[in-house]
């Protein structure tokens, strides 16, 4: 069944049309990429999907329920999490800090008991410490827990901000360019890490990435957007062959990608 | 490629604390002497602050009180500027509406004192619910305009209105039986602001507290994370309208009488100030910022009687804005900024932080770094 | 780059707006699509203008106020709103700054003239033209120079538009709490021409309001002069493109501080006047009274449009002279002590919950 998916997805800017009748499926347990060139229209869709646009027509489903008009955090509750172009980090915490209130709607006291420090509410925020945590030890950041992120490369946020999404305990976690800021070497081990968190957690994985040899290597499924239209969909190894795409990111006259 | 590596399967994060070989890093303790010393000097203060009451001169008493009530004014708007990222340049408005609502409550309704109170909670919480609303849609310097229009209003038309102010003779507000005296007055406050302390303490080491300070930094990135923005943007309003409406029943009893004249731009201003000069976002740096300016007056005319000065406690304001100019020049994080080790010290950390100094803070707020 | 705020292209972002405008504005656009072709549908703003003009006048015409009085007592009551308005939004369009010390520049203007043009007969009342050109002078210079060391001193160093607001306020404080050590808490100020000029409209007409009305204008035409020249088109877009003004070979330090001294020059012109107006000046004064009423009336013209700022501050004038009149007849001076102030904040909160943009202001 489809985790994810958009129906003839289109939105325009003051007459601009950013998307197109866009359709995009996401299946359980996928490693889904979405590529083309720069202004494509991209990160215009992780915004549609997450709720920070609404589609002027068209609908996003999320397991099976229309979320069109809902809001970005009552998508996070319904499994949805996304990481940002630009790292989305709340820059006066700590990493760990970062993690615990991330996950926000895990928490199950109320108010009252946060300000009085009801027993069960200390007990609670203890949990959450040790799960976000865990979240860091799992992705190797845990040295980094009480760093601020003042002192972090740009690379080592985008990582930090994939754990904290984690810490939202998403069914599909969105990924906007996330090897901005790492080298070939960290590249290679972040898609292990992909595949690892994929089989670990369950997860489906959406992602946004220029460099396409890795998105031809890890994903399953790929989607080209071009000019706000899908130009092409299919497997990695079918997308390396269409002529379409390659003339799309190399201009005209290219035979193939990579 | 990499799915024919093995590797051994790993709990989910999220589900038991299977995973936690290292476990946190443990949390850094002072030594035994560090210890005493901190407590030593801690119960120093608590000393001094306790002995305060009967050792103020003659019939200045109710200074103390007063100043008692501008700390927790101060912490009313650290909630907003501090923590929320939200200005208010009309505090005075939740400060009045408290005061003329506990003193409606004791005089006009003949409410007991401590639900008078609770009626001045009530209605500050009610008043920035609805400047709350209007913040939903207006922000920035537009917002701050708002707040300044909002303050005024309250000033100029609402706390003149006859029945309010009683004709301009002002709204009488009588103490309790319990603490009828200044001095037992000034316990009742500076109890108050024990307690507001502790509920701040709570609000920033909690959930609501945490998702508040998430959204001021980024209202994209709190919504990714499932903070639901609108709803939190409201309870800070509120918490901190009901934070200011207690300060403002408080200080109806401290002259015993709210009058109109009180409530100006100057005295909301004055609040800004604390919080800026404190650091937005520091609780000890905003209390000692407002202990500082809420005492000025009182020092200068002191200074002033002891050594035959021109300069008395009128020139307070002067004071006040030229130490915020030097800091929003010199020192953008406050006092918070310029005492952080003392502040770190006191709270049970290492007097250097470890990291390293954080001069990356934003100047609208900069977190929680100290406990309390 | 430190963990940011995820930032999508901002054109991008106003764009979202325009594609799902919210409340009123969204209702106004349900409104355009549903126009049909008909002369009444066209033209239906100007209809709606009109409509609302006849039911205003029949409304004024009703209230227990001296229409003539209102419309000069408002006019030149506006005429310094707007000699401050003006200032505000000079600064907020040149360096996005707002500017809570404008009104102040004006009250350090009107007192260094009580305070330095003593012995021509200034302080006197009867002024002469030596003494009025002195006074001017002072007012607009000392006014001048205090918004060019504001913005030298204080703003340049200052990051955010917030920590500039918090100054700003500050230095307001500071300026009023001196003039109140310097010359206590009033201090009389002289009217340029005392008396009646001539009697219009059912009221007499002061030469006061006329001399204030002919420097407004006077200001009105010089300014619009200024923003034509290359000089001023720079001036204006410098907080857009800060590099567009060194193609005219001005820094953008030098820009800036253009402004605020234009900004200050203004607020003393508008201090001296004002400072007649009651026949003494007390310490921040020009904030009290007046700060308030330019910010609703730069706001009302929409904040980056000097026209609009001008504008905006006249009919404001009107609003509140009207307000004093009402309070004064329904005998609510106890409750209302300053019915200007109190109907322009009115005013001030109607026009940001509708219409934040002003009248004239451009939209996102």
């Amino acid at each position: 069944m489809a985790v994810l998916s958009a129906r003839d997805v289109s939105i325009s800017f003051g007459g601009l049309k950013a998307l197109t009748d866009v359709d995009v499926e996401v299946n359980e347990n996928e490693i889904v990429g979405l590529i083309g060139p720069n202004g494509a229209g991209k990160t215009t869709f992780f915004n549609c999907m997450t709720g920070f646009y609404t589609p002027t027509s068209g609908d996003v489903f999320i397991n099976g329920e229309r979320v069109s008009e809902l809001r970005p955090d009552q998508r996070t509750v319904r499994g949805v999490g996304r990481t940002f172009q630009h790292v989305g980090l709340v820059r006066s915490f700590t990493v760990l800090e970062n993690v615990m209130v991330a996950q926000h709607r895990k928490v199950g006291y109320g108010l009252l008991s946060g300000l009085t420090g009801m027993p069960w509410a200390l007990e609670e925020d203890k949990v959450l410490r040790a799960r976000a945590y865990e979240v860091l030890d799992y992705l190797g950041l845990a040295h980094l827990a009480d760093e601020r992120l003042g002192g972090l490369s740009y690379g080592m946020l985008k990582q930090v901000e994939v754990a904290a999404v984690l810490g939202t305990d998403p069914d599909v976690l969105m990924l906007d360019e996330p090897l901005a800021g790492l080298g070939p070497e960290e590249s290679d081990e972040f898609g292990e890490r992909l595949l690892r968190m994929r089989r670990d957690l369950s997860l489906t994985i959406v992602v946004i990435e220029h460099h396409v040899p890795f998105m031809l290597r890890v994903c399953d499924y790929i989607y080209v957007l071009n000019f706000g239209r899908l130009l092409a969909e299919g497997k990695p190894e079918a997308i390396r062959q269409n002529r379409d795409v390659a003339e799309a990111y190399l201009g005209e006259g290219a035979a193939t990608l990579a | 490629m990499s799915d024919t590596v093995a590797q051994p399967p790993v709990q989910a994060p999220t589900e038991g604390p299977a995973h936690g070989a290292t476990g946190p890093p443990a949390t850094w303790r002072p030594s035994p002497t560090g210890m005493i010393a901190r407590a030593l000097v801690l119960a120093g203060l608590l000393a001094i602050v306790l002995a305060a009451p009967p050792m103020m001169p003659g019939v200045t008493t109710n200074i103390l009180s007063r100043v008692a009530v501008f700390v927790i004014v101060a912490l009313s708007l650290n909630i907003l500027i501090g923590y929320t990222g939200q200005i208010s340049l009309g505090h005075g408005a939740f400060l009045g509406a408290g005061g003329f609502a506990a003193g409606i409550a004791i005089t006009n309704l003949g409410l007991p004192w401590a639900f008078a109170q609770v009626v001045a909670v009530l209605v500050g919480g009610a008043f920035a619910l609805l400047l709350g609303l209007v913040a939903l849609r207006v922000k920035g310097l537009y917002l701050a305009l708002v707040t300044l229009a909002y303050g005024l209003f309250a000033q100029e038309v609402l706390f003149g209105l006859g029945w309010v102010s009683r004709g301009g003779a002002g709204m009488p507000a009588d103490r309790p039986e319990w603490a009828m005296g200044d001095v037992a007055y000034a316990y009742v406050c500076i109890a108050a602001v024990a307690l507001i302390w502790a509920l701040d303490w709570r609000l920033t080491s909690s959930r609501a507290g945490r998702a508040i300070q998430a959204l001021r930094d980024s209202e994209k990135v709190a919504a990714s994370w499932g903070i639901n923005v609108t709803s939190h943007k409201l309870l800070a309003f509120v918490l901190s309208g009901m934070v200011a409406g207690l300060a403002g029943g408080l200080f109806a009893s401290v002259e015993q009488l709210v009058s109109t004249q009180t409530f100006t731009l100057e005295l909301s201003l004055t609040f800004l100030f604390m919080a800026v000069l404190g650091g937005a976002g520091s609780r000890p740096g905003v209390v000692l910022a407002a202990v500082l300016l809420g005492f000025l007056e009182f020092f200068l005319d002191q200074l002033a009687a002891a050594f035959d000065l021109a300069v008395d406690g009128s020139a307070a304001p002067l004071f006040s804005a030229l130490l915020v100019l030097l800091v929003l020049l010199f020192v953008p994080g406050g006092l918070a900024q310029l005492l952080r080790g003392v502040f770190r010290w006191l709270s049970f950390q290492p007097f250097r932080d470890p990291r390293g100094d954080d001069d990356s803070q934003p100047a609208m707020g900069g977190g929680d770094g100290g406990r309390p | 780059m430190v963990a940011q705020e995820t930032k999508e292209p901002t054109q991008e972002e106003s764009e979202a707006e325009r594609a799902h405008p919210r409340g009123l504005a969204g209702l106004a656009r349900l409104g355009d699509a549903a126009r049909t072709g008909t002369w009444l549908a066209e033209h239906r703003t100007t209809v709606l203008w009109v409509v609302a003009g006849i039911v205003g006048v029949a409304v004024l015409a009703s209230l227990p106020i001296n229409l003539g009085r209102a419309a000069i007592g408002g006019v030149s009551q506006g005429a310094v709103y707007a000699l401050v308005a003006l200032g505000l939004a000079l600064v907020y369009t040149s360096t996005r700054v707002l500017n809570f010390a404008q009104g102040e520049f004006g009250s350090m203007g009107a007192y260094a003239a009580s305070a330095l043009v003593v012995g021509v007969g200034f302080e006197r009342g009867d002024v002469g033209l030596v003494s009025l050109f002195v006074a001017a002078f002072v007012a607009v210079g000392v006014g001048a120079l205090i918004a060019v060391l504001t913005n030298l001193l204080v703003i340049r160093r200052l990051g955010s538009a917030f920590t500039a607001l918090v100054a700003t306020a500050a230095l307001f404080m500071l300026m009023q709490t001196a003039q109140f050590l310097a010359f206590g808490l009033q201090r009389p100020f002289p009217r340029i021409r005392e008396g009646t000029a001539f009697a219009a409209f059912g009221t007499n007409v002061l030469w006061q309001e006329v001399v204030i009305v002919v420097v407004l204008a006077a200001v009105a035409a010089l300014l619009a002069m200024l923003f034509r020249t290359p000089l001023g088109v720079a001036l204006l877009a410098s907080a857009q493109e800060p590099y567009a003004a060194s193609l005219y070979g001005v820094s953008p330090k030098t820009m800036s501080s253009l402004a605020w001294g234009t900004a200050g020059a203004l607020a003393g012109l508008g201090g001296l006047l004002a400072g007649g107006v009651f026949r003494n000046i007390e310490p921040g004064f020009m904030t009290t009274d007046y700060l308030v009423p330019a910010f609703t009336g730069a706001l009302l013209g929409g904040i980056t449009s000097m026209s609009g700022a001008v504008v905006g501050a006249l009919l404001l004038g009107l609003v509140t002279t009207i307000a004093q009149q009402l309070v004064t007849s329904y005998q609510l001076d106890s409750a209302i002590p300053n019915a200007p102030v109190a109907s322009s904040f009115v005013v001030l909160l109607i026009v940001l919950a509708v219409r934040p943009t002003g009248l004239f202001g451009k939209k996102g």
